[in-house]
Order: structure tokens, then sequence, then C-alpha cells
């Protein structure tokens, strides 16, 4: 019906009229804005006055150096480990769980993932308060004995990233739920049968048949929280700003404090850039080992 | 059936955990000031909606609502458009550098808000679109698309290429089958689309304090910080906020909760 | 106080001369200040939209700076309010100068008889190159407020001596207050108030002057024997046993709650707290601390809260001005401010007999005049010092409470940070206008 020339018009036009209105608002409001970013990264400049002060490669350079970046930096990868260990692992034990129950299944789920729905600075309130040397978590422990577990949470410097990582993880592990239990409901129930079958117990069924058919399901989801971790800013900014001294200082805090509060904004600016590079270097290389795992 | 049992129960202990610190908000918007000095898992003994009214009216969340209803809405359903379509043309069609733009699209995962707001705001000006809607909608959209076009793309996957082929010898353009074939039976990721963008669209506080100075174009996330200053704070009022705010997305949960979980990946699972 | 009833008319007759053009103006005013705190500014401007039909002010407000990310962006767009207030001293607001973002008020400052109302003290902290760039808000003196119900029932007076303090401190502890003093050094701030309390009073004055302006060292003795003291008290159980996992409202909570003695802060609590002490406002008192050590004399402290800004490109500079003068220059306007917690820049007068002041802010406000002949100290260190030293000491402070760092440690890495901004120009400027 279509001559050869409109036939192979269309073929360039057709991705194109598909692409073009997530691509244009996309390269337009958040890529663009990020080359700026690396653009600032390579200047001296207070993020206010109108001149910019090339500096090359200075501002990585002293990044380089500067120890209360590398701290910041294991902190996130502290941080970013404990979160993807407990939204993926445990995302998916619950959600394994949630799978083999039927009655009163709704309500349990929508239990489970209610706090997905809250505002991270509400967390943040609510977090900061359930924290309190004498709130509520330590009130529970005490009342049933437990005394030796009460900490002042968000006071101590060995425990505030994890606190607030637990938090985090609160806040967000809703979202691995709902995704495994989409994955597990397309698993093959015949493929489950036969191993049971085989006599393999439910933990062998689930180590050999589930994990393995939900390869492509759990990327999902180690992906989404990977990148998620890395960027939060707002719960550790509403509750310890980094503190107590600089335990809880994310890159993303850092970034913050060194490029806006203290007007070294092409500082700034290259710690977010140094971000950028991390996340991205660490999704490709969970994706390399997956598609190896994959071949 | 012991076993069914005891799986029964550790649910139900991790629900109640999940869930205990949203009911003790709960309690705290309830609560005469009289009470505020119970433990927090006190039930309120005299429950006031006071906090509720006080909020509404003094916390302008009466005023706020419909800005935030209205851009949330937006973005719900044109990120439904525009990331489908492009995980459309992703997974379907076949063009020169396809690699190079799936590189690109996850490239927005990575990206740090905090760091861009600066840039940001020029870029929005420069559009003339500082203190209106559509520049919210456009940097919420933009700044997310990357999450939903990776989320439909994972789904589109998993539809048998057999579908699309069968439609394109029956004449049907690109357009016809994304419209008449792929989006029918993708209503699982829609839904999925449709409540995160929702959702995050409601709950962001930056890009509206960034984007949306006047008072009057304000949205309920500004809204609740008339409660919390940076040296006092409001408790009771940030609660009845904070409950006000999670009430309509908590409704489109439970509305739309059977088909968000069986959305989703399962197109992620062949 | 003829130079009120003065500018008075001026403002009148100002806004009689803006009513002859036809159409309607407005100015947008954006403040910042804890919620409660900014009402005065709203119903200044309806007042001020109503007697001029012709302009419209329009107040927005933030709860805070901090959360108010549109404000550098806009300004550096050339756009944004046209009034403003923001922080004073180095770091952002001075880069919001050079920058050529915000106006300069010289000229209003001598046309409009400020330059008889701010004081020196105030003008050093507003000015920058011998012009004026903002006009201070409000004087702020940081004290010890306290419960007197509390020191009532364990039996104990204000105390007077280091020695009473340590008394008061033990007898409050044997009285089961396991937090003789509020403090909630999760808000890092909060600490830097005791720091810059007490760095004034172990160096002076003079020796305060002569580390911002001079070349003085943050490692010199008296601020080493100050760190010193501050961390003795924190390991001492002063301040609680884990005042690092508390922050700064959670303790205010409590101590209008009525379960902390003592805390350590500023008239901005004062309205809120009445509020929430309700009928039990009446207990709580304001001193200063006792001498920290023997020979040692009482310093007040006093900053300026927050400064009000005029962008450069504004094209309502007149009717912004007209704002703060009925808010600052008048007697009706002072009074105000006065009856809402604020002590505006400059001698009181009049406004100070017909404001009903609360009774904490006279306490306070008393303290202060008890000692101002001694000279008095910058209340907030952190806002005069430029960010990078800022955040270093707001850190060292967290880890002086923690026993993590010694006082050594702290005051050099304080003075480390400080020759780094030196170096770099960050460091505030002596200010002063310029003569006419």
């Amino acid at each position: 019906m279509f001559s050869d020339t409109s036939s192979r018009l269309s073929k360039v036009l057709a991705p194109l009229l598909f692409l073009l209105p997530a691509l244009a608002i996309y390269l337009t409001f958040a890529i663009y804005p990020t080359l700026s970013v690396v653009q600032y990264s390579f200047h001296d400049w207070d993020g206010i006055s109108p001149d910019m002060e090339w500096v090359g490669l200075g501002n990585y350079l002293e990044m380089f150096d500067d120890r209360i970046f590398w701290e910041a930096f294991r902190n996130t990868f502290a941080w970013s480990a404990f979160i993807i260990v407990i939204n993926v692992g445990l995302g998916l034990v619950i959600a394994a769980m949630l799978s083999r129950v039927w009655r009163a299944r709704l309500i349990l789920q929508t239990a489970i993932v209610l706090p997905v729905v809250l505002a991270p600075v509400t967390v943040a309130t609510i977090w900061r308060w359930m924290y309190q040397p004498d709130g509520v978590i330590n009130e529970a422990f005490r009342g049933v004995g437990l005394e030796a577990l009460a900490t002042p949470w968000l006071g101590s410097p060995d425990v505030v990233l994890f606190a607030l990582a637990f938090a985090h993880s609160w806040s967000t592990i809703g979202l691995s739920v709902i995704i495994f239990l989409a994955g597990l409901q397309a698993v093959d129930e015949d493929l489950y049968d036969a191993a049971k079958v085989d006599g393999a117990t439910t933990l062998q069924a689930f180590r050999h048949v589930t994990m393995p058919a939900l390869r492509p399901v759990t990327a999902v989801v180690f992906i989404l929280t990977l990148t998620a971790s890395f960027k939060v800013f707002d719960i550790i900014w509403a509750t310890t700003q980094g503190g107590p001294i600089r335990s809880s200082e994310l890159l993303s805090t850092y970034m913050y404090k060194r490029g806006a509060l203290e007007n070294n904004y092409g500082y700034g600016a290259a710690i977010g850039v140094a971000l950028l590079v991390i996340v991205s270097l660490a999704t490709i290389i969970y994706m390399q080992i997956q598609e190896k795992k994959d071949a | 059936m012991f076993a069914r049992y005891l799986l029964l129960l550790v649910l139900t202990v991790i629900a109640v955990l999940m869930s205990a610190p949203s009911i003790m908000t709960v309690f705290t918007s309830l609560k005469p000031a009289t009470e505020l000095g119970d433990p927090a898992w006190f039930p309120p003994l005299a429950p006031t909606f006071e906090h509720y009214v006080r909020v509404w009216t003094e916390g302008g969340f009466g005023k706020y609502f419909g800005n935030t209803v209205l851009i949330s809405a937006i973005d719900a359903v044109v990120m439904i458009f525009i990331a489908s379509m492009a995980a459309y043309a992703m997974v379907f069609i076949d063009f020169p550098g396809k690699l190079l733009l799936k590189f690109v699209f996850l490239l927005g995962l990575m990206i740090p808000v905090t760091a861009i707001i600066l840039p940001l705001y020029s870029t929005v000006r420069s559009f003339g679109l500082i203190n209106s809607h559509l520049g919210v909608i456009l940097a919420d959209l933009a700044l997310a698309v990357s999450v939903f076009v990776f989320m439909f793309t994972s789904y589109f996957v998993g539809i048998p290429k057999a579908l699309h082929e069968a439609a394109r010898i029956d004449g049907a353009s690109e357009f016809q089958i994304y419209r008449r074939v792929v989006l029918p039976i993708s209503a699982p990721v829609i839904v999925t689309t449709g409540l995160l963008e929702f959702m995050w669209s409601w709950n962001d506080l930056l890009l509206r304090l960034l984007l949306l100075p006047r008072e009057d174009m304000r949205t309920l996330s500004v809204g609740l910080l008339n409660f919390q200053g940076t040296q006092t704070r409001d408790i009771t009022a940030l609660s009845a906020g904070t409950v006000i705010m999670a009430v309509p997305v908590v409704a489109l949960f439970l509305i739309f909760q059977r088909h968000f979980v069986r959305g989703m990946t399962s197109g992620a699972v062949k | 106080m003829k130079m009120f009833n003065k500018l008075m008319l001026s403002v009148a007759l100002g806004s009689a001369a803006a009513g002859a053009a036809a159409a309607q103006t407005e100015v947008v005013i954006w403040v910042g200040g804890e919620p409660g705190e900014t009402t005065i500014y709203e119903t200044l401007a309806d007042e001020l939209s109503a007697a001029n039909p012709d302009v419209v002010y329009t107040v927005v407000t933030n709860t805070s700076d901090v959360f108010n990310p549109a404000l550098v962006p806009a300004l550096s767009a050339g756009e944004g309010p046209d009034l403003f207030t923001f922080g004073t001293g180095p770091g952002q607001p001075a880069a919001l100068i050079d920058g050529g973002l915000v106006a300069d008020l010289t000229p209003y400052y001598y046309e409009h008889g400020w330059d008889e109302v701010i004081p020196e003290g105030v003008l050093m902290q507003t000015s920058k190159d011998g012009k004026l760039w903002a006009l201070g808000n409000e004087v702020e003196s940081t004290g010890i407020f306290y419960n007197k119900a509390i020191f009532e029932e364990v039996g104990i007076a204000v105390p007077r001596t280091w020695a009473e303090m340590q008394a008061a401190v033990a007898a409050l502890k044997e009285a089961g207050y396991d937090t003789p003093i509020g403090l909630g050094a999760a808000d890092k701030w909060s600490i830097s108030h005791w720091q810059s309390m007490m760095f004034g009073r172990y160096a002076g004055p003079e020796g305060i002057e002569n580390v911002l302006f001079a070349d003085g060292k943050w490692t010199d003795a008296p601020f080493v024997a100050a760190s010193d003291r501050l961390q003795q008290m924190g390991s001492d159980g002063w301040f609680g046993p884990n005042p690092v996992a508390i922050n700064y409202a959670e303790m205010m909570d409590s101590f209008w709650a009525g379960d902390l003695p003592m805390t350590f802060t500023g008239p901005w609590v004062i309205n809120g707290g009445i509020d929430a002490a309700g009928d039990r406002a009446g207990q709580y008192g304001v001193f200063q601390a006792p001498p920290f050590e023997e020979g040692q004399e009482i310093v007040p402290t006093e900053s300026i809260g927050n400064g009000w800004y005029i962008r450069s490109n504004s094209e309502h500079k007149d009717e912004a001005v007209a704002y703060l003068n009925a808010l600052f220059m008048t007697t009706e306007g002072r009074t105000k401010l006065l009856t809402g917690g604020m002590v505006p820049v400059g001698p009181l007068g009049e406004a100070s007999q017909n404001a009903q002041i609360p009774e904490m802010r006279a306490e306070l406000n008393a303290s202060v005049d008890r000692y101002r002949d001694n000279g008095t100290v910058p209340a907030f260190l952190d806002t005069i010092t430029p960010g990078r030293l800022t955040n270093v000491a707001y850190d060292g402070l967290q880890a002086l409470l923690l026993d993590a760092m010694s006082p050594e440690e702290f005051t050099q890495e304080l003075q480390s940070a400080w020759e780094k901004a030196k170096e770099d120009g960050e460091a505030m400027e002596q200010g002063g206008v310029a003569p006419r």
C-alpha cells in the first residue's frame, strides 16, 4: 500500500514520533541542566556572581585530597549496601511469604506497603520522634526487658547511619515487595510443583526454582533501589544534617554543604558529578554481571 | 498446618511493625493538647479534629489541595503516554542508535535533583514557566521519565513479538498497533505508572519550593512546612497535615491495588 | 522622639504622592521566620495596601531560609521578591552583594533618618565597602531560660557564681532531673550559641574582634579554655546523657512541658513558649550565665537576627522602603514589633512604653541591660564567620560533646579553616557606612 520511499520515511519517522515527547522534555529539563552542572564543575564559582573562573580539573583534584569527601563516600556505600540488602533481600522474603498466604492477604499487604505513600519529610519527622532517647523504640525495648538494646539512636556515631538507613528502608521496601509479588505471580507454578514432587523442601524449591526465575525482576528492584539510595538527601537533611559530627554525611549532603552553604558551587558541582559517575558505574557493573549470568 | 500459622504470625508481626508509626501519627493528630504528654502508642482518649480544621484553614491546606491535585493528575496521565510511547519505540521498532538512547534514558535514574536546582531553575525560567503549573509538571516528567521508560520497556519485552508482527502484516501502522494492541494488554504497568508518578508528584517538595514561589501556587507538601520551622515545630498540626496528605494516595492505592500488584514487571519474567 | 513623628509624616506624604499614579503596583515581599513569627509582616502589608489603593503588598512567608531554595536562583535571574529577609554576614549574603543582586541602601539610610536609629554594632554586620546593604530586623540576645517552679521545688536560686551554678546543677540532678540544662545538640547551630557566648566570656569583646578583624587566633588560650569548659560541662552530664541525640525543637517541647529546668536560647522561642506553656507561662524566667571563671565578667550577647534586603533591579524600591519605614521607623510599627516579641534595632523610647512586652522578653532585656556596660559579644558567631568555618565548628562542637575531639584539636581545626577562608577572601570585613 505504501510506496517504497514513504515506507522508508515512516521507518525513520515512526520511532522519532514515538520518542519525541518523552525525549524533548527529558533532554530539556533533565539532561541539559545536568550538562550545565558538569560545566560548572570545571569552574570556581560561588553560584551567584556573574563571573566564573575556569579551573579545569581543579575541583576534582581538590576532591581527591578531601578527607571529608572520602568519609562521605564510604558512608554512602555503607548506606546503599544496607538498603540494598534490606530492600532486595528482605523485600523478596516478605513478598514470598505474602504470596503463600490467602487469608488476610490484602490487609497484610496493605499494612506492609502503606509507608510508601508518605512524603520523605514526613518519614524523617516520624523517625526522629521514634528514635529519641526516651522515644517509642527505646521504651519498647525497656518494656520487654531488653534495656541493653536501648540506644540514643541518632546521637550515636556508630549506629546513626544504619538507624537512618533502616528508616529509609521502612519507607521504601513496600515498592520492592510489590515488584517481587508481581514477579512471583508470573513464576511458573508447574516448575515449582515439579520440584516439590522431586522431594525438594520449600526452601530448596525457593532457592533453585523461584530465585533463578525471578532474576530479571530482581534486577529491576536492584537498580531502582541502588539509584534511589545513592541520591537520598531529604531524610538525612531533615534528621541529622549529616551528624553527629559527620557520621551520617552522605555525598548528597556534603555536596549541598560545600556547594550551597559554603558558596563553593563549582566544588559542589564536582561532587554532584562524582556522585552521578559512581552510581552509573555501580549500575553498569551490576548489569554486566547480570548479563554474564544470563548468558 | 503449623507452618501456615507460623507464616501468618510472622507476617502479622511485620505488618504491625510497618504500620505502627503511621498509626501513632494518626493518634497524635487526634490528641488534644492535654494528652500530648501521654506515650505515643496511647490512643487519644478524647479525640478532637481541631488540628485538622486548623491545618485546613490557617495552614492553607484548603487552598493548596487543588493545586496539588491538578499537578499530580496531569503528571500521572501525561507520564503514562510519553513513557509508554518511548518504551514502545525502544522495544518494537528498529532504529539506529538504540543502545545509546537506552543509556541516555538510564542516566536519568542517576541524576541527583539537589545537584541541578540552579540550572533547572534557569531552564524553566527561560521558557517563562516559573510560577506556573506547567513548569513544575515538565520538570517532574523530565526527572522521572527514565524510571517509567525502564518499567514499560521491561514489561513490553514480555509481550510476544509475534503479536506485533501479526498486526503489521494486517497493515496496521505503528501507532495503531500501539493503541489497539499493546496498550490494551498493558493495564497493569499503566496503573503502576499512574499511581507512582501521582504519588511522587504529590509528595515532592524541592521542585515546588523552587519553581512555585508564589503563595497561591503552593502545594500540600510545601504547606506542611508551615508547621515546621528550623527552630520550632507543631507536632499535632504536622501529624494532621501528614494524614490529610496521605489519605488520597492511600485511597488510590486501595482502589488500584489489584492491578498494581499484578502489573509492575510481570513482563520482566518470561 | 520627634524624629519618628517626622518620619511618619514623610511616610504618609510618600504614599499620598504614590496615590497619583493610576496603575496598581505589586510589591512582593518574602520573609523567613518561625511559624507564627511572621504574622506581623502580613498584618502590616494588609494595612499598607488598604492605606494605598494603588500599591498591593504581597507577603510570602517561608518558615526557613534553608527551605527556600528559590531565593538565590530567582535573584540571580534578576527576578524574585522586591523586598526580602536573609542572613547577614559573609557567605551567601556577601555573595549577593558582590554579585550586584541587592540594592545599595545608603541613600535611604541618610534620606529617611535611618542613621539616627541603627546603632553602630548593627551597622557593622549589615554594611560592606562603606555602604549599607540591609536593614537589620531585630536585636537578639541569648540567655539561660529557666523554670522557676522547678527551681523553687528543688530549693535553688538563680546562680550568681560558678560555684553556685555547680551546686544548682548538682541539686537538680539529685532531685531527679537528668538533664539540668536542655541542649538540642542534634541541631549543630544550637551548640554554637553556647560556643559564641563562652568564647565571648573568655576572650571579651576585644578578644573576639581581635580574631575577626585583626590577627588574633582561634587557638589563643581563652578559646581553648572555653572549649575545655564546654566539653567538661558536657561530660559531667549538665546537658543530660545524650544531648546529641535530641534536636532543638524536641528539647524546647520538653522545656515548655515543664520537664527541663534550664536551656540556653534566644527570644525567638518566647511567643511559641507562651502558647505552649499556657497558664504556666509565668513560670519561666531568664538570667545570664554566671562567670565561668573567677574574675571573669558577664558580657551579654547581641546579634541581629536577619537583614531586610531590596532587590537591585526592583522597580518598586520606594514602596519597599515605605514598608520598612512603617515597620521600623514609626512608633506604631516599633510598638507592634515589641508587642510581637521582637526588639527592633535602635533606641526604643516611646515604643517600649506603649508596647505590651511579654514578661520573659522583659526579663531577658533586663538581664542584658544590667551588664551592657561590659560591652557585648556576638550571639551567633556562626552567622558572621564564613560557611567553611561554620561547618567545621558545627562538626567540631558535636565532637567535643561526644568526647571525640580535644579542645586543642577543636580550636586548631577552627583556626586552619579560618586561615583558608581569609586567604580566599571569604572573611567578613569590618563594616561601617561612609559618611555622606
